[in-house]
């Protein structure tokens, strides 16, 4: 069985206990054969100042590391289920990426529309589940107001985790609200035409919303967004609404002879292939299809290597950290050679000295790290928290096996740097040191 | 060099034709490193990156110009242990590939196996391959077997070095 | 356990002498003082009986074994289970209670100490185990290291200035001790010192002076 047939799950397991090998051999070691606990505790309440100063410093720097990790990771994973209801989108050509701000996380921006044909020719496809157009463009207060159909309301809600409730449209001024709108159901809101922030909207009096129903948090942009008939939508913008005059339906189908256009349209595909069948199929020069999930992998993948930089910058952090923890070790030993070299007088081998010196070092480390493992769980969770207020996406970090190998590959290094000090401290000139 | 280049062809059609274990090969295909075409259907710039770790992806085209549906059904490869058909996810922030049941490919529809899309799995490639290589495997459609010249692109490739000309 | 010095030199890197010593020995049960000048060279002699520094040239026989060429831990080996060392001033793990002083012995040998003996010796010296060493006189202190250097019963007692720290009472106590150990158990009891009440305790008192020996050739 080679290494590449082992699940994920089982190479993190093998790499972290790899990387925590010298240290569990290293204390099994000392603790069994040389036994130097006490001595151990002698030092380190000798001076227990600085001590509290090392564990907290390496707290901080492990805490601070952890959290930057798993934050980096949460991002991408947040960002990623934030579009995972957006299996399909169809938009005139474009920067695809533009296209995923403006309709996965409702960054605005002006969108040519979709005629009647590119709308049709997915509609009626008979791989297609629904075609949902969403049109943009209207906002209240800081929501946006996007005009769309039932199908991707209540699709939004599954996604959502609500499998039972029942989303209508039974007015053309309903309006179903996201988890974060500030209002209730029963409030009345007029829409403004223009983006959220534009300080030139112009309200639209003539149309009156009444909230009808609110969607559960979907830990996406989408929960700020309020969702109306797109019939609406093109009436006040002074369009046809969809349909023949005199006909008062909602929803599809729409009458192509009165069918505006839309600067967007999600497609669900009634089975998994189909979704790639389909972006082949309508993917060319006057439209543009595109898997909202393959364009973000796109995206993080540029920032990547950005993300690598980050991460040895980070190392190089703890590195120093260490080092100058070790540097300061390795002086305080100094200053108590005299006990070490008693040690000595009393019987005890260099062996034991050295042991007794790594151990102690080993103790401040473990203690510091497993101290900033916990901050770094709190400090990650503050950070989720701010992320999630700042971009209306469900950032949720948790510390996982990336963290937990950063944590044990650096315990790894420090056991074996540890025997650096830990070899200087073994005093050369017992008679002088003992002052004898 | 034309003429030799022609024999060749022939006499590797002839050889899928007779040698193949299903023989279900296409007769009178049209073959070469970049195509393998027969009765409307073709199979075009076939690529992937060299494998790592074992493993890889090929993408191609698949154009059916024929007047009926065309059914995709299996795909092997004597470099390969297994080949599969599957599509690019990017789930909780991480990539994953699943498997796609095998479809019909509508008459006058092209069908496009690209990089964030839909791709064939290729697992347990000892064989280490460099860019350049080209190396063969074999497409099974309902209406028959084609054989399909796959070029090995650098490991980091996101299109093939043809991209942009057509057959 | 008898001591022999053959030959014994102990020379600065940078070529100065600090031992000259054709010959020097003790027998098992010997008690003897070590004294002469600031520098004369008996701290040094007493690093090199306990095998804490290497004669430049010459052998050190203690029993059978030549310290010249155990390894080190070896020699960490003969500290811990023939030799008990007290010095001028006690060097203590203040952060440690009296007994776990003791305790901390138990990694520095293969042998245990006897818990019995410990508690008998504290009481001897009218020491609370459960005390925390910081908070010891000085008395105390030098007490404390005296049961230490006594308690695995060690075969050659060293001792530097033991009692030069020390008030009268207290010196009594140190030097009563050292002699009734090194008398009962026939331990060999070489102790280092300038102090007249100290040195008029012993039959045998070995001179140095610039390294040599004066006087007494330290025969036994």
């Amino acid at each position: 069985m080679g290494w590449h047939n082992l699940s994920a799950q089982w190479q993190d397991a093998i790499l972290i206990l790899m990387s925590l090998s010298p240290v569990i051999i290293g204390l099994a070691g000392s603790l069994l054969f040389y036994k130097p606990i006490l001595a151990v505790r002698a030092l380190i309440l000798g001076h227990p100042k600085f001590h509290v100063g090392f564990v907290l410093m390496l707290a901080v720097s492990v805490a601070i590391g952890v959290a930057v990790l798993s934050q980096e990771r949460a991002i991408r994973s947040g960002t990623a289920q934030a579009a995972g209801p957006f299996d399909l989108i169809l938009t005139a050509p474009g920067s695809a990426i533009d296209r995923l701000l403006a309709v996965v996380y409702l960054q605005p921006s002006d969108m040519p529309l979709l005629d009647a044909a590119a709308y049709f020719s997915v509609a009626d496809h008979a791989r297609v589940d629904f075609a949902a157009p969403l049109a943009f463009g209207d906002s209240y207060a800081n929501s946006p107001v996007v005009g769309t159909i039932e199908a991707f309301v209540n699709h939004m809600a599954q996604f959502a985790g609500d499998q039972t409730t029942a989303y209508r449209f039974l007015n053309i001024t309903d309006a179903v609200i996201g988890a974060r709108v500030p209002l209730s159901v029963g409030d009345n809101f007029s829409p403004s035409h223009g983006m959220v922030g534009d300080p030139t909207a112009v309200t639209h009096d003539a149309l009156v919303y009444t909230v009808a129903q609110q969607l559960p948090m979907t830990g996406s942009p989408w929960d700020r967004a309020i969702l109306v008939p797109i019939e609406g939508i093109w009436k006040v913008h002074a369009l046809p609404t969809g349909h023949a005059p005199g006909i008062e339906q909602l929803g599809p189908p729409f009458d192509p002879l009165y069918f505006p256009g839309t600067p967007a349209i999600l497609v669900r595909a009634n089975e998994l292939w189909a979704n790639y069948a389909l972006r082949s199929e309508f993917d060319g020069p006057e439209v543009m299809a595109f898997f909202p999930g393959a364009v973000l992998a796109q995206l993080h993948a540029l920032v990547a290597d950005m993300r690598q930089v980050l991460s040895v910058m980070s190392w190089m952090t703890q590195i120093l950290v260490l080092s100058g923890i070790l540097l300061s070790l390795s002086v305080l030993v100094r200053v108590i050679s005299r006990r070490l070299g008693v040690l000595i007088a009393m019987g005890a081998s260099h062996r034991f000295i050295m042991a007794l010196v790594w151990t102690y070092a080993m103790v401040i480390v473990l203690t510091g790290v497993l101290i900033g493992v916990f901050f770094g769980f709190g400090l990650s969770a503050l950070l989720s928290d701010q992320l999630t207020q700042m971009t209306d996406i469900r950032i949720s970090a948790a510390l996982g096996p990336a963290e937990f190998l950063f944590v044990s590959a650096f315990l790894g290094v420090t056991a074996l740097l540890a025997l650096l000090p830990a070899y200087w401290s073994v005093p050369r000139d017992v008679q002088k040191t003992l002052r004898m | 060099m034309y003429k030799k280049h022609f024999v060749c062809n022939l006499v590797v059609g002839l050889c899928f034709a007779t040698l193949s274990p299903n023989s279900e090969a296409v007769q009178n295909l049209r073959f070469n490193d970049h195509i393998s075409a027969w009765g409307g259907l073709a199979v075009i710039h076939a690529w992937m990156p060299a494998p790592q770790r074992g493993e890889s992806l090929i993408y191609l085209t698949i154009r059916n110009r024929s007047s009926t549906p065309a059914v995709l059904r299996s795909m092997m490869a004597e470099f390969a242990d297994s080949m599969q058909l599957v599509g690019f996810q990017y789930v909780d922030g991480q990539v994953r590939y699943v498997p796609v049941e095998p479809f019909p490919i509508e008459s006058g529809a092209t069908l496009i196996l690209e990089p964030y899309g839909l791709a064939v799995s290729v697992t347990g490639v000892s064989k280490s391959f460099v860019s350049g290589d080209v190396v063969d495997m074999e497409i099974k459609f309902a209406r028959g077997t084609f054989p399909v010249r796959v070029t090995v692109e650098p490991a980091d490739a996101t299109t093939h070095r043809n991209a942009g000309h057509s057959h | 356990m008898n001591i022999v010095c053959t030959d014994l030199q102990v020379k600065e890197p940078l070529g100065g002498a600090l031992l000259d010593i054709p010959h020097w020995s003790a027998q098992s049960g010997d008690q003897l003082a070590i004294t002469g000048p600031s520098g004369a060279g008996k701290s040094t002699l007493l690093s090199v009986l306990a095998g804490l520094r290497m004669p430049t040239l010459g052998c050190v026989r203690v029993g059978d074994d030549d310290l010249t060429r155990l390894s080190t831990s070896q020699l960490a080996a003969y500290r811990g289970d023939v030799l008990g060392l007290i010095m001028q001033e006690a060097v203590l793990f203040e952060e440690l209670s009296v007994w776990n002083n003791l305790r901390i012995l138990n990694t520095c040998s293969r042998t245990p100490i006897d818990l019995h003996r410990a508690r008998r010796l504290l009481e001897a010296v009218a020491l609370n185990p459960t005390q925390l060493t910081v908070r010891l006189s000085g008395g105390e202190r030098q007490r404390l290291a005296l049961v230490r250097c006594l308690v695995r019963n060690p075969q050659i007692v060293l001792a530097d200035e033991p009692t030069a720290n020390l008030d009268e009472h207290n010196a009594q106590l140190v030097m009563g001790m050292l002699l009734e150990y090194s008398t009962s158990h026939r331990a060999t009891l070489v102790v280092v010192s300038h102090e007249s009440r100290v040195l008029s305790q012993f039959a045998r008192i070995d001179r140095l002076d610039r390294g040599k020996l004066e006087g007494g050739n330290g025969l036994a």
